[in-house]
C-alpha cells in the first residue's frame, strides 16, 4: 500500500509539473489560430520527452550520477562545454519567462501590475530553493499545479464539437487564411514547449537528490510513461478550450489573461480560481526548476559540490549561480519586456538547442560503462534515433521560419 | 573577417533581423498598405472580441473584478498599441489616405468603447456590462468588414 501510493504521488508530481509558461502560452496561442490541426505535434513531442526523460532516469539510476557530468566526461570537455552554454543561455530565458508568467498569474488575481509582483515572486522561488528540502518542493507545487486539470474540466464543459477534434488532429491541415511557414513555426515552438531541455537535467539530477538506484527503475518508468502523457491531456486541453472558444470568434491569444477565460466561461469563478492557482503553481514550479537546472548544469560541468540534499555553505558555487540566474532573469523582466514574447522565443530557442541537449543522452545511454546492461535496446535507440534526426530539423529550421514569418506573424 | 568573428556576426545579424521584424515596416504601395489596414483591423477586432466574452461571463456571473479588469486592460493597451503601429506607417498615396482615415475611426470607436468598459469594471459596476455588449458587437462587425474587403 505505501508502495502504492508513493507511485501515484509520484505519477500525480509528474503529471502536476507537467505544464509551464510556454505550454500554456504556445498551447492557447495555437489552439485559437490553428484550432486542433497542431495537436499532432503536441503528441510527437511527448512520446520524445518520453523516450529522453526515460533514458535520462535510467542512466541516474544504473550509474548514480548527473547527466550532465557524463556528458562532460564521455563527449570531452569541449562538446560538454558547447552543450552547456547552449543550455544554459536557452534555460535563463525559460527562467525569466517562467518568473514573468508567476507574477501575471498573481496579477490575474489581484488585478496590480504584475510588474510590482515580479521582485517578490523572484523573491519567494529563491527562498524557496534556498531553505525548503527538495521533495517538498517539488510534491508541494507540483500538486497545487495538478490544479490545472480545470483545463480539462472546462473542455468537456464547453461540448466541443469532439468529431471535428479527432478529425483535424489525425488529418492536420493548415488553416486556410494561415500561411503554411507560420503553421510550421508553431508546430516548432510546441516542440520546443513539450521537449524543453532543463526538463531533462531537472528530472536526472532530481534522481540524484533522491538516490535513484536500478530498484528506482519501475517507478521512474511509471512517471516517465504515464505522469508525462496525462500531463500532455492537459496541453492539449489548453488547444482545446481555446480551439472551442476563441478560433470561432477570431481572437488571437496575447496574453495569459485571455487563456484562462474560456475556463471563466465554462466554469464560473471557482474554476477561475482554481486555473489561475494553477498557473502560480506551475510557473513558480517552473521558475525553481529552471532556476535549480542552470545550477545544476554549471556545477555538474565544473565538478562543484552541488544539490539540496548539502547544506548550502557547502554547495555555495552552486547556490550563487542559481541566485545569479534569478537575478538575471528577475532584472531582464523588470525591463517591462513582455514576459508573452520572452516565452514565444524561449520556446523556438530551446528548439534550437534540443539536438545538443539530446544527443549526449543518447551517446551515454548506449554506454556500457555508464549504463550496464541497462543500455538503450532496439526499441529505445530507434525511437532515439528517429527523435534525434526530427530534432535536427526542427532546430535547422527555428531560425529562418522565425525570419520568414516575423516570429510567426 | 576573421573565422571567429564569423558566428558573432551571424548572431548580430540575426538579432538585428528579429528586432526589425517587430518594426512597423514602411509601407511602398497602396496594395501593400491595405494589406496592413487590414491586419491592423484584424488584430483590433480580435481585441474587442476578447472585451466581448469578458462581458458575456460577467453577464453569467463567471469572472471575478480583478480579472476581467486585467483582461480588459490588457484590451485596451492591444488596440492603443495598433493604432499607434498602424499611425506611424506612412501612406503612400492619396487613395491610401481614406483607408488611414477609415481606420482610424474605427479604432478610436473601439479604443472609446472598451476603455468604457474598463471604467464600469473598476468602478465596480461588475453585473451591469451588458449595456456595452450591443457597441462592442458593432464595432467588432465594422471591423470585420473593414478586414474583408481591404484583404
Amino acid at each position: 500500500m505505501k508502495k502504492f501510493l508513493a507511485l501515484a504521488l509520484g505519477i500525480l508530481t509528474a503529471i502536476g509539473g507537467y505544464l509551464d509558461i510556454g505550454d500554456l502560452v504556445s498551447g492557447s496561442l495555437v489552439g485559437a489560430r490553428f484550432g486542433y490541426s497542431l495537436v499532432w505535434v503536441v503528441i510527437v513531442g511527448t512520446l520524445g520527452i518520453c523516450v529522453y526523460a526515460e533514458m535520462a532516469g535510467r542512466i541516474v539510476a544504473m550509474s548514480g550520477r548527473p547527466v550532465f557530468d557524463l556528458v562532460r566526461e564521455r563527449l570531452g570537455p569541449r562538446a560538454g562545454l558547447l552543450n552547456l552554454v547552449a543550455s544554459f543561455l536557452v534555460t535563463g530565458l525559460t527562467l525569466t519567462a517562467e518568473i514573468g508568467g508567476m507574477a501575471l498569474g498573481v496579477e490575474l488575481i489581484t488585478g496590480v501590475n504584475y510588474l510590482l509582483w515580479v521582485p517578490l515572486a523572484a523573491l519567494v522561488a529563491w527562498f524557496v530553493i534556498w531553505r525548503i528540502g527538495f521533495e517538498t518542493i517539488e510534491r508541494v507545487v507540483a500538486l497545487l499545479g495538478l490544479a490545472l486539470v480545470m483545463f480539462v474540466v472546462a473542455w468537456f464543459m464547453l461540448r466541443p464539437d469532439w468529431h471535428q477534434a479527432v478529425h483535424d488532429t489525425v488529418h492536420p491541415a493548415v488553416p486556410q487564411q494561415e500561411g503554411r511557414p507560420t503553421w510550421l513555426y508553431y508546430a516548432v515552438a510546441l516542440i520546443g514547449a513539450s521537449m524543453s531541455p532543463y526538463e531533462v537535467f531537472f528530472f536526472s539530477s532530481g534522481g540524484v537528490e533522491e538516490g535513484w538506484t536500478a530498484k528506482s527503475l519501475p517507478e521512474m518508468r511509471a512517471n516517465v510513461f504515464i505522469g508525462f502523457p496525462v500531463g500532455a491531456v492537459l496541453f492539449a486541453a489548453i488547444i482545446g478550450v481555446t480551439a472551442t472558444v476563441f478560433q470561432p470568434a477570431g481572437v488571437q491569444v496575447v496574453n495569459l489573461a485571455q487563456t484562462a477565460l474560456p475556463v471563466a466561461l465554462a466554469a464560473g469563478k471557482v474554476g477561475l480560481g482554481l486555473l489561475i492557482l494553477g498557473i502560480v503553481a506551475a510557473t513558480f514550479g517552473a521558475a525553481v526548476e529552471t532556476a535549480m537546472s542552470c545550477g545544476y548544469m554549471t556545477a555538474q560541468y565544473f565538478g562543484w559540490q552541488w544539490g539540496k540534499s548539502v547544506r548550502p555553505v557547502r554547495a555555495a558555487r552552486f547556490h550563487l549561480v542559481v541566485l545569479l540566474t534569478m537575478i538575471l532573469g528577475t532584472g531582464a523582466i523588470l525591463t517591462t519586456v513582455d514576459p508573452v514574447t520572452v516565452t514565444e522565443y524561449s520556446l523556438v530557442f530551446s528548439a534550437v538547442a534540443l539536438p545538443l541537449t539530446y544527443f549526449p543522452l543518447l551517446v551515454v545511454a548506449n554506454d556500457r560503462d555508464y549504463v550496464g546492461d541497462r543500455r538503450n535496446g532496439l526499441l529505445a535507440n530507434t525511437l532515439g534515433v528517429l527523435f534525434l534526426l526530427l530534432l535536427v530539423v526542427v532546430a535547422v529550421a527555428a531560425i529562418p521560419l522565425m525570419l520568414i514569418t516575423k516570429a510567426g506573424l | 573577417m576573421t573565422g571567429r568573428a564569423r558566428p558573432a556576426a551571424a548572431v548580430a545579424a540575426i538579432a538585428v533581423a528579429v528586432a526589425a521584424g517587430g518594426c512597423a515596416g514602411s509601407s511602398r504601395t497602396d496594395d501593400d498598405y491595405r494589406h496592413k489596414a487590414a491586419n491592423t483591423a484584424e488584430t483590433a477586432r480580435s481585441a474587442v472580441k476578447t472585451v466581448r466574452l469578458g462581458v458575456q461571463a460577467d453577464d453569467r456571473h463567471k469572472v471575478t473584478g480583478p480579472y476581467l479588469s486585467i483582461l480588459v486592460g490588457r484590451a485596451e493597451d492591444q488596440l492603443s498599441s495598433v493604432q499607434q503601429t498602424f499611425d506611424s506607417r506612412q501612406p503612400p498615396s492619396h487613395r491610401a489616405d481614406d483607408i488611414r482615415d477609415a481606420l482610424d475611426k474605427l479604432l478610436v470607436q473601439a479604443s472609446d468603447t472598451v476603455s468604457g468598459v474598463r471604467i464600469a469594471v473598476r468602478r465596480g459596476e461588475l453585473g451591469n456590462l451588458h449595456r456595452f455588449a450591443k457597441d462592442l458587437d458593432d464595432v467588432a462587425d465594422q471591423l470585420d468588414k473593414a478586414e474583408q474587403e481591404w484583404r
